[in-house]
């Protein structure tokens, strides 16, 4: 009976497993941005307007509201509510820093816990170690990803072009 | 010893590597021992072993952050082939306005292939989506892991307005979320690597497993590089992101029938570009014919009004 029991505990752990993946999280649980120069948007759309005057910071906390397809309504700590991807998050509060990976070559264990490991920050290191005929390039790349593209100027743009547009977001060129 | 290989198998069942119907049959008998088949056996020795080797499709061990980094890398080993800075972004630099151009046209493409993802795509890229020309005459475009996707002087030359610019795009987008990247990697880059090193954990990887990533990495940025500068992705991986390039396009309310164009346009100028960074996306009939055949799905489609070709010269002036 006890192992039986042991047993039941085993399958039962599974299912609790499988039900958590796929469980939307609870409203006011603390999510973390993981993603890189996400906006926070105020619409289920790319193209709608923008809230606040700056992308969130990879790390940042914030607040889960509600879930709609693959969108997650959500608060920030400085009380601004929109709309964020959910592939753009983590589902967990976690400390993550501004950088994917960490800011160095150290890894906290928050980042190699939520992040996985594997190609890292750690293996371009070691990676770019050996070859600094590539040090032009990768910071070509860091400029390059420092570039964002307004989300507000887009919809302008897409509107003047008589492309699909957010008609509420306004903006212009 | 049995004992400990029973509960080894209990973990491994709540770790998922054991068969649910196995758990299933010690509960209903209430013999631990039903667990205790050959199969079960194996795989919790070799899942607590750390085999070497063991991963069999890369694409599928690689977590978003994991291809941020190789399409960094992928990214790096283009822009050391090809300038990029004449097209940078600075304020002042008087083709600044055409990366900005071609960045926008970005935008609104990323923007609907966000609504399209399917079950077959990759994750969103983590690190952002992101459009750059590269200062190379022949008329080409590359769509990296990790979202990075490079559009050449000569392919902005060439189109002949927005739409085709971005039918261009949009078949890079596609080649991002579909992995084709990741699919070019050869099967033996990663033989010296473990499929448990890329899962998390609480703790960092030591120096000698690393040290045998980066050889994993290295060898995997050569493929790809290899592939989209020489050999091409293959067919299949060409035509499905036509028919995803095309879908995203026409989402964000391009024209269905540019991509067409495009191929035909550039099937006539491919006998004068050559080189590496000229001959990786194959121009013929058949391509042209599969997606003028699915002009059916986009009935209600507009045409392009002339502000779009008029914005998209002005624009592209410089690299003209």
């Amino acid at each position: 009976m006890r192992i039986k029991g042991r047993i039941a505990g085993v399958a039962l752990g599974l299912l609790l497993v499988a039900g958590v993946a796929v469980a939307a999280p609870r409203q006011g649980e603390t999510l973390t941005v993981k993603a890189l120069n996400v906006n926070l948007m105020s619409g289920k759309s790319l193209l709608s307007a923008r809230v606040g005057s700056s992308p969130l910071d990879r790390g940042a906390h914030v607040r889960f509201v509600e879930a709609s397809a693959d969108w997650y309504k959500v608060t920030t700590s400085d009380n601004r509510t929109g709309w964020l991807k959910k592939s753009a998050l983590e589902e967990r509060n976690v400390v993550l820093s501004k950088k994917i990976g960490g800011e160095g070559v150290q890894v906290s264990q928050h980042e190699v816990e939520t992040a996985g490991r594997g190609f890292t920050k750690e293996v371009e290191a070691e990676y770019k170690g050996s070859r600094s005929n590539l040090t032009p390039g990768y910071a070509a790349l860091d400029r390059i990803e420092k570039h964002t593209v307004d989300p507000q100027a887009a919809n302008g743009f897409a509107k003047e072009g008589e492309l699909a547009h957010d008609e509420s977001a306004g903006g212009g060129r | 010893m049995r004992r400990q290989l029973r509960w080894a198998l209990a973990l491994a069942a709540l770790a998922g590597t054991v068969g649910c119907a196995d758990v299933l049959k010690a509960v209903r008998t209430g013999r631990p021992e039903d667990l205790l088949t050959e199969k079960n056996v194996k795989t919790v020795v070799k899942t607590g072993a750390e085999l070497v080797g063991d991963i069999k499709d890369a694409a599928k061990e690689l977590t978003p952050e994991n291809e941020y980094y190789l399409g960094r890398s992928v990214s790096v080993s283009i822009l050391a082939r090809a300038d990029f800075k004449h097209f940078a972004f600075e304020k002042g630099n008087p083709r600044g306005d055409a990366a900005e151009y071609v960045a926008r046209v970005g935008y609104l493409l990323a923007a609907a292939a966000s609504e399209l993802v399917d079950g077959e795509c990759r994750p969103l890229p983590i690190g952002g989506w992101h459009f750059v020309v590269l200062d190379v005459d022949a008329i080409n475009a590359y769509g990296l892991p990790g979202g990075y996707v490079f559009v050449t002087r000569g392919a902005l030359k060439a189109a002949r307005n927005e739409d085709e610019l971005a039918a261009v795009m949009a078949h890079e987008v596609a080649h991002v979320l579909r992995g084709h990247g990741l699919k070019s990697i050869k099967k033996d880059r990663f033989a010296k690597v473990s499929s448990k090193w890329f899962k998390k954990g609480v703790e960092s990887l030591g120096a000698d497993k690393v040290a045998a990533l980066t050889e994993a990495m290295s060898g995997s940025i050569d493929d790809i590089t290899q592939a989209v500068l020489v050999d091409g992705y293959s067919r299949d991986s060409e035509l499905e992101a036509d028919e995803l390039g095309q879908a995203i396009a026409s989402r964000a309310g391009y024209d269905p029938k540019a991509m067409a164009a495009f191929i035909e346009t550039m099937a006539k100028s491919q006998a004068t570009s050559s080189g590496e960074f000229g001959t990786t996306h194959p121009a013929d009939a058949e391509r042209v014919g599969k997606l003028q055949a699915r002009l059916a799905k986009y009935k209600g489609a507009k045409a392009s009004p002339p502000i779009r070709t008029e914005r998209f010269l002005a624009a592209t002036k410089v690299a003209r």
